[in-house]
Protein backbone atom coordinates (compact mmCIF):
# COMPACT_ATOMS: atom_id res chain seq x y z
CA UNK A 1 0.00 0.00 0.00
CA UNK A 2 2.61 2.62 0.94
CA UNK A 3 0.21 4.92 2.20
CA UNK A 4 0.51 3.76 6.06
CA UNK A 5 4.55 4.54 6.07
CA UNK A 6 3.11 8.19 5.51
CA UNK A 7 3.54 9.78 8.72
CA UNK A 8 0.74 12.79 7.55
CA UNK A 9 -1.87 10.30 7.55
CA UNK A 10 -4.05 9.57 10.11
CA UNK A 11 -3.73 5.95 10.26
CA UNK A 12 -2.15 4.03 13.46
CA UNK A 13 0.00 0.56 13.35
CA UNK A 14 -0.75 -1.80 15.84
CA UNK A 15 1.53 -4.80 16.44
CA UNK A 16 -0.96 -8.13 17.29
CA UNK A 17 1.28 -10.96 19.07
CA UNK A 18 1.30 -13.83 16.63
CA UNK A 19 -0.35 -12.13 13.69
CA UNK A 20 1.42 -9.35 12.73
CA UNK A 21 0.27 -5.86 12.20
CA UNK A 22 -2.61 -3.90 11.86
CA UNK A 23 -3.58 -0.12 10.52
CA UNK A 24 -6.57 1.72 12.20
CA UNK A 25 -8.15 4.77 10.79
CA UNK A 26 -11.42 6.88 10.14
CA UNK A 27 -13.67 5.54 7.92
CA UNK A 28 -13.75 9.19 6.74
CA UNK A 29 -10.27 9.19 5.81
CA UNK A 30 -10.46 5.75 4.38
CA UNK A 31 -12.97 6.32 1.98
CA UNK A 32 -12.07 9.71 1.14
CA UNK A 33 -8.87 8.10 0.59
CA UNK A 34 -9.93 5.09 -1.41
CA UNK A 35 -12.09 8.10 -3.99
CA UNK A 36 -9.20 9.98 -4.12
CA UNK A 37 -6.63 7.70 -5.29
CA UNK A 38 -8.77 6.19 -8.30
CA UNK A 39 -10.25 9.00 -9.85
CA UNK A 40 -11.60 7.71 -13.07
CA UNK A 41 -12.13 10.14 -15.91
CA UNK A 42 -14.87 9.43 -18.46
CA UNK A 43 -13.31 9.06 -21.57
CA UNK A 44 -13.71 11.93 -23.94
CA UNK A 45 -12.63 15.21 -25.44
CA UNK A 46 -14.03 17.87 -27.34
CA UNK A 47 -11.39 19.98 -28.63
CA UNK A 48 -7.63 20.64 -29.00
CA UNK A 49 -7.53 20.22 -24.96
CA UNK A 50 -8.29 16.62 -25.54
CA UNK A 51 -4.93 16.23 -27.60
CA UNK A 52 -3.34 17.37 -24.37
CA UNK A 53 -5.49 15.56 -22.13
CA UNK A 54 -4.02 12.12 -24.14
CA UNK A 55 -0.82 12.95 -23.76
CA UNK A 56 -1.45 13.17 -20.21
CA UNK A 57 -2.49 9.53 -20.32
CA UNK A 58 0.35 8.07 -22.38
CA UNK A 59 3.69 7.37 -21.30
CA UNK A 60 6.01 10.30 -21.40
CA UNK A 61 3.50 12.36 -18.81
CA UNK A 62 1.67 8.74 -17.55
CA UNK A 63 -0.90 9.98 -15.11
CA UNK A 64 -2.19 6.55 -14.72
CA UNK A 65 0.04 6.59 -11.61
CA UNK A 66 -2.11 8.57 -9.73
CA UNK A 67 -5.13 6.39 -10.09
CA UNK A 68 -6.51 8.40 -13.39
CA UNK A 69 -7.42 5.50 -15.54
CA UNK A 70 -10.27 6.76 -18.35
CA UNK A 71 -13.34 4.28 -18.70
CA UNK A 72 -15.52 4.09 -21.90
CA UNK A 73 -18.46 4.67 -19.80
CA UNK A 74 -19.91 7.00 -17.36
CA UNK A 75 -21.72 4.75 -15.10
CA UNK A 76 -17.97 3.24 -14.09
CA UNK A 77 -16.43 7.43 -14.29
CA UNK A 78 -16.46 9.88 -11.10
CA UNK A 79 -14.17 12.36 -12.68
CA UNK A 80 -15.80 13.92 -16.06
CA UNK A 81 -12.32 16.08 -17.69
CA UNK A 82 -14.46 18.93 -19.99
CA UNK A 83 -11.29 19.03 -22.62
CA UNK A 84 -12.15 21.49 -25.29
CA UNK A 85 -14.87 24.41 -26.34
CA UNK A 86 -18.30 23.40 -25.26
CA UNK A 87 -21.16 24.10 -28.21
CA UNK A 88 -24.42 24.38 -27.59
CA UNK A 89 -25.03 21.49 -29.61
CA UNK A 90 -22.82 19.61 -27.43
CA UNK A 91 -24.00 20.78 -23.84
CA UNK A 92 -27.40 18.52 -23.90
CA UNK A 93 -25.28 15.69 -24.62
CA UNK A 94 -22.69 16.72 -21.45
CA UNK A 95 -25.40 17.08 -19.39
CA UNK A 96 -26.64 13.81 -19.93
CA UNK A 97 -23.57 12.33 -19.64
CA UNK A 98 -23.04 13.99 -16.32
CA UNK A 99 -26.54 12.86 -15.23
CA UNK A 100 -25.33 9.96 -16.15
CA UNK A 101 -22.21 9.44 -13.80
CA UNK A 102 -23.16 8.16 -10.45
CA UNK A 103 -22.52 10.12 -6.93
CA UNK A 104 -19.90 11.67 -6.07
CA UNK A 105 -19.01 12.96 -9.32
CA UNK A 106 -16.70 15.58 -9.67
CA UNK A 107 -15.61 18.03 -13.14
CA UNK A 108 -12.67 19.65 -14.21
CA UNK A 109 -12.77 22.13 -16.81
CA UNK A 110 -9.34 22.11 -18.93
CA UNK A 111 -8.80 25.00 -21.12
CA UNK A 112 -10.46 28.87 -21.63
CA UNK A 113 -12.97 27.65 -23.49
CA UNK A 114 -14.84 25.46 -21.04
CA UNK A 115 -13.67 28.16 -18.37
CA UNK A 116 -15.36 31.18 -19.72
CA UNK A 117 -15.60 30.55 -23.59
CA UNK A 118 -12.28 31.63 -24.18
CA UNK A 119 -11.46 32.66 -27.49
CA UNK A 120 -14.92 31.92 -28.25
CA UNK A 121 -16.48 34.69 -25.93
CA UNK A 122 -18.57 36.16 -29.03
CA UNK A 123 -19.43 33.13 -30.73
CA UNK A 124 -22.65 32.28 -31.50
CA UNK A 125 -22.27 29.13 -31.22
CA UNK A 126 -20.02 28.35 -28.01
CA UNK A 127 -21.71 27.83 -24.59
CA UNK A 128 -19.83 30.39 -22.41
CA UNK A 129 -18.25 28.54 -19.92
CA UNK A 130 -19.27 24.80 -19.05
CA UNK A 131 -20.47 25.57 -15.59
CA UNK A 132 -23.61 27.53 -16.82
CA UNK A 133 -24.13 23.48 -17.30
CA UNK A 134 -22.67 21.50 -14.77
CA UNK A 135 -21.15 22.14 -11.61
CA UNK A 136 -17.23 22.43 -11.53
CA UNK A 137 -14.75 21.12 -9.13
CA UNK A 138 -11.29 22.94 -10.70
CA UNK A 139 -10.69 25.63 -13.00
CA UNK A 140 -7.36 24.59 -15.38
CA UNK A 141 -6.42 27.82 -16.80
CA UNK A 142 -4.75 27.75 -20.54
CA UNK A 143 -4.84 27.45 -24.08
CA UNK A 144 -4.19 24.53 -24.05
CA UNK A 145 -2.79 23.56 -20.83
CA UNK A 146 0.05 21.47 -20.99
CA UNK A 147 -0.06 18.05 -19.48
CA UNK A 148 1.51 18.93 -16.45
CA UNK A 149 -1.59 21.37 -15.36
CA UNK A 150 -3.91 18.56 -15.83
CA UNK A 151 -2.14 16.58 -13.46
CA UNK A 152 -1.77 19.37 -11.18
CA UNK A 153 -5.84 19.88 -11.06
CA UNK A 154 -5.87 15.87 -10.33
CA UNK A 155 -3.85 16.86 -6.95
CA UNK A 156 -6.29 19.71 -6.13
CA UNK A 157 -8.97 17.82 -6.83
CA UNK A 158 -7.63 14.89 -4.59
CA UNK A 159 -6.72 17.79 -2.05
CA UNK A 160 -10.36 18.96 -2.17
CA UNK A 161 -11.48 15.38 -1.75
CA UNK A 162 -9.40 14.70 0.98
CA UNK A 163 -11.58 17.40 3.23
CA UNK A 164 -14.83 16.01 1.92
CA UNK A 165 -16.97 14.18 5.06
CA UNK A 166 -18.44 11.11 4.15
CA UNK A 167 -19.92 9.62 7.51
CA UNK A 168 -23.58 10.98 7.97
CA UNK A 169 -23.15 14.19 6.51
CA UNK A 170 -23.58 14.67 2.11
CA UNK A 171 -20.41 14.30 0.77
CA UNK A 172 -21.22 17.16 -1.86
CA UNK A 173 -23.33 19.65 -2.82
CA UNK A 174 -23.54 19.73 -6.63
CA UNK B 1 -4.64 23.23 -70.55
CA UNK B 2 -4.66 27.01 -70.05
CA UNK B 3 -8.04 29.49 -69.05
CA UNK B 4 -8.72 30.07 -72.92
CA UNK B 5 -9.03 26.24 -73.45
CA UNK B 6 -11.44 25.69 -70.59
CA UNK B 7 -13.47 28.59 -71.46
CA UNK B 8 -13.60 26.74 -75.00
CA UNK B 9 -15.25 23.69 -73.88
CA UNK B 10 -17.14 25.37 -71.60
CA UNK B 11 -18.42 28.05 -73.80
CA UNK B 12 -19.92 25.03 -76.21
CA UNK B 13 -22.49 24.38 -73.85
CA UNK B 14 -22.47 27.65 -71.75
CA UNK B 15 -22.26 30.53 -73.29
CA UNK B 16 -22.57 32.80 -70.75
CA UNK B 17 -19.58 31.30 -68.83
CA UNK B 18 -16.74 34.84 -69.00
CA UNK B 19 -13.59 34.65 -67.60
CA UNK B 20 -13.40 36.95 -64.59
CA UNK B 21 -12.77 40.82 -64.95
CA UNK B 22 -10.93 43.24 -62.49
CA UNK B 23 -9.46 40.49 -60.47
CA UNK B 24 -8.13 42.07 -57.39
CA UNK B 25 -4.67 40.73 -57.64
CA UNK B 26 -3.42 41.09 -54.10
CA UNK B 27 -6.00 37.76 -53.52
CA UNK B 28 -5.21 36.18 -56.49
CA UNK B 29 -2.38 33.45 -55.88
CA UNK B 30 -1.19 31.50 -58.93
CA UNK B 31 -2.72 31.21 -62.71
CA UNK B 32 -5.52 29.31 -62.09
CA UNK B 33 -8.38 30.54 -64.36
CA UNK B 34 -11.61 32.23 -63.04
CA UNK B 35 -14.38 32.05 -64.58
CA UNK B 36 -17.63 33.53 -64.12
CA UNK B 37 -21.20 32.11 -64.89
CA UNK B 38 -24.70 33.01 -64.34
CA UNK B 39 -26.03 30.96 -61.11
CA UNK B 40 -28.67 28.98 -63.00
CA UNK B 41 -26.24 27.68 -65.49
CA UNK B 42 -23.77 26.47 -62.32
CA UNK B 43 -25.23 22.60 -62.79
CA UNK B 44 -24.21 22.80 -66.64
CA UNK B 45 -20.88 23.99 -65.35
CA UNK B 46 -20.57 20.98 -63.44
CA UNK B 47 -21.37 18.29 -65.98
CA UNK B 48 -19.41 19.97 -68.64
CA UNK B 49 -16.26 20.21 -66.02
CA UNK B 50 -16.60 16.76 -64.90
CA UNK B 51 -17.12 15.74 -68.73
CA UNK B 52 -13.88 17.76 -69.33
CA UNK B 53 -11.82 15.29 -66.55
CA UNK B 54 -12.53 17.88 -63.43
CA UNK B 55 -13.24 14.72 -61.54
CA UNK B 56 -12.60 16.23 -57.80
CA UNK B 57 -15.04 19.42 -56.43
CA UNK B 58 -11.79 20.89 -54.12
CA UNK B 59 -14.19 23.10 -51.90
CA UNK B 60 -17.39 25.48 -52.04
CA UNK B 61 -17.89 28.40 -50.66
CA UNK B 62 -19.75 31.60 -50.38
CA UNK B 63 -18.69 35.01 -49.76
CA UNK B 64 -21.37 38.11 -48.48
CA UNK B 65 -20.80 41.13 -50.02
CA UNK B 66 -23.20 43.30 -48.20
CA UNK B 67 -22.39 46.60 -49.29
CA UNK B 68 -22.62 45.38 -53.06
CA UNK B 69 -26.05 43.39 -51.88
CA UNK B 70 -24.99 40.19 -53.61
CA UNK B 71 -23.66 36.50 -52.65
CA UNK B 72 -20.67 35.01 -54.54
CA UNK B 73 -20.40 31.70 -54.64
CA UNK B 74 -16.53 30.17 -55.27
CA UNK B 75 -16.17 26.40 -56.75
CA UNK B 76 -12.81 25.12 -57.39
CA UNK B 77 -12.32 22.05 -59.43
CA UNK B 78 -9.50 19.73 -59.40
CA UNK B 79 -8.17 17.45 -61.86
CA UNK B 80 -6.83 14.32 -60.15
CA UNK B 81 -4.43 13.57 -63.23
CA UNK B 82 -2.92 16.89 -63.30
CA UNK B 83 -3.45 18.35 -59.98
CA UNK B 84 -1.31 21.54 -60.76
CA UNK B 85 -4.09 22.97 -62.79
CA UNK B 86 -7.48 23.74 -61.55
CA UNK B 87 -10.08 26.10 -62.64
CA UNK B 88 -12.35 28.28 -60.09
CA UNK B 89 -15.88 29.24 -61.34
CA UNK B 90 -17.55 32.31 -59.29
CA UNK B 91 -21.00 33.40 -59.45
CA UNK B 92 -23.50 36.03 -58.10
CA UNK B 93 -26.46 35.48 -56.60
CA UNK B 94 -28.56 38.34 -55.37
CA UNK B 95 -28.70 38.85 -51.30
CA UNK B 96 -32.11 39.87 -50.95
CA UNK B 97 -35.21 37.14 -50.81
CA UNK B 98 -34.29 33.50 -50.54
CA UNK B 99 -31.43 33.22 -52.73
CA UNK B 100 -31.36 29.79 -54.50
CA UNK B 101 -29.08 27.91 -57.18
CA UNK B 102 -28.74 24.73 -58.19
CA UNK B 103 -26.83 21.89 -56.53
CA UNK B 104 -24.00 19.80 -58.15
CA UNK B 105 -24.74 17.01 -55.80
CA UNK B 106 -25.78 14.76 -59.11
CA UNK B 107 -22.29 15.90 -60.44
CA UNK B 108 -19.91 15.47 -57.69
CA UNK B 109 -20.68 13.48 -54.61
CA UNK B 110 -18.43 15.87 -52.58
CA UNK B 111 -20.34 19.13 -52.84
CA UNK B 112 -23.36 17.14 -51.09
CA UNK B 113 -21.89 18.50 -47.30
CA UNK B 114 -20.47 21.56 -48.74
CA UNK B 115 -23.55 22.34 -49.98
CA UNK B 116 -24.89 21.89 -46.60
CA UNK B 117 -22.43 24.14 -44.72
CA UNK B 118 -23.17 26.72 -47.23
CA UNK B 119 -26.98 26.52 -46.63
CA UNK B 120 -26.29 26.50 -42.64
CA UNK B 121 -24.12 29.60 -42.56
CA UNK B 122 -25.87 31.50 -45.23
CA UNK B 123 -29.00 30.66 -45.99
CA UNK B 124 -28.27 29.91 -49.16
CA UNK B 125 -30.94 27.22 -50.93
CA UNK B 126 -29.65 24.36 -53.18
CA UNK B 127 -32.50 23.20 -55.51
CA UNK B 128 -32.16 19.51 -56.38
CA UNK B 129 -30.13 18.73 -53.31
CA UNK B 130 -30.88 15.62 -52.07
CA UNK B 131 -30.64 15.59 -48.30
CA UNK B 132 -31.37 19.93 -47.61
CA UNK B 133 -30.44 20.24 -43.87
CA UNK B 134 -28.20 21.96 -41.58
CA UNK B 135 -25.48 20.46 -40.79
CA UNK B 136 -23.30 22.33 -37.99
CA UNK B 137 -25.96 23.98 -36.51
CA UNK B 138 -29.28 22.24 -34.77
CA UNK B 139 -32.82 22.63 -36.83
CA UNK B 140 -34.88 25.48 -35.81
CA UNK B 141 -31.41 27.96 -35.48
CA UNK B 142 -32.35 31.72 -36.01
CA UNK B 143 -30.90 33.20 -38.71
CA UNK B 144 -27.72 32.75 -40.61
CA UNK B 145 -24.18 33.56 -38.66
CA UNK B 146 -22.00 33.83 -41.19
CA UNK B 147 -24.08 36.75 -43.16
CA UNK B 148 -22.74 40.07 -42.62
CA UNK B 149 -25.89 41.65 -41.03
CA UNK B 150 -26.58 38.68 -38.82
CA UNK B 151 -27.76 39.68 -35.38
CA UNK B 152 -26.92 37.32 -32.55
CA UNK B 153 -30.21 36.25 -30.65
CA UNK B 154 -29.46 35.78 -26.89
CA UNK B 155 -30.19 32.39 -25.67
CA UNK B 156 -30.21 30.09 -22.38
CA UNK B 157 -26.33 30.08 -22.82
CA UNK B 158 -26.00 33.74 -22.92
CA UNK B 159 -27.79 34.51 -19.99
CA UNK B 160 -30.79 35.41 -22.26
CA UNK B 161 -34.32 34.12 -23.25
CA UNK B 162 -34.53 30.32 -23.86
CA UNK B 163 -34.86 29.92 -27.37
CA UNK B 164 -35.28 25.84 -28.68
CA UNK B 165 -32.06 24.24 -28.39
CA UNK B 166 -31.59 20.35 -28.95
Amino acid sequence: MGVVQEKILPATLYKVPGLGEISMTTVDFFIDWARKSSLWPLTFGLACCAIEMMAAYGTRFDINRFGVIPRPSPRQADLMIIAGTVTKKMAPAIKKLYDQMPEPRFVISMGACSNCGGPYFDSYSVVKGVDRIIPVDVYIPGCPPRPEALQNAVFALQKKIESLYVAGIKVKNP
Amino acid sequence: MSVTNVLEILQKKVPEAVECQNLDVKFVRGTDPQIKVPSVRVGAVAGCLKEAGFDLLNFLTAVDYLKEERFELIYQFIKTSDPAFSVIVKTDLPRSGSPSLPSIVEFYAAADWQERETYDLFGITFVGHPNPRRILLWEGYPGWPLRKDYVHTLDKYDNGSEIGLP
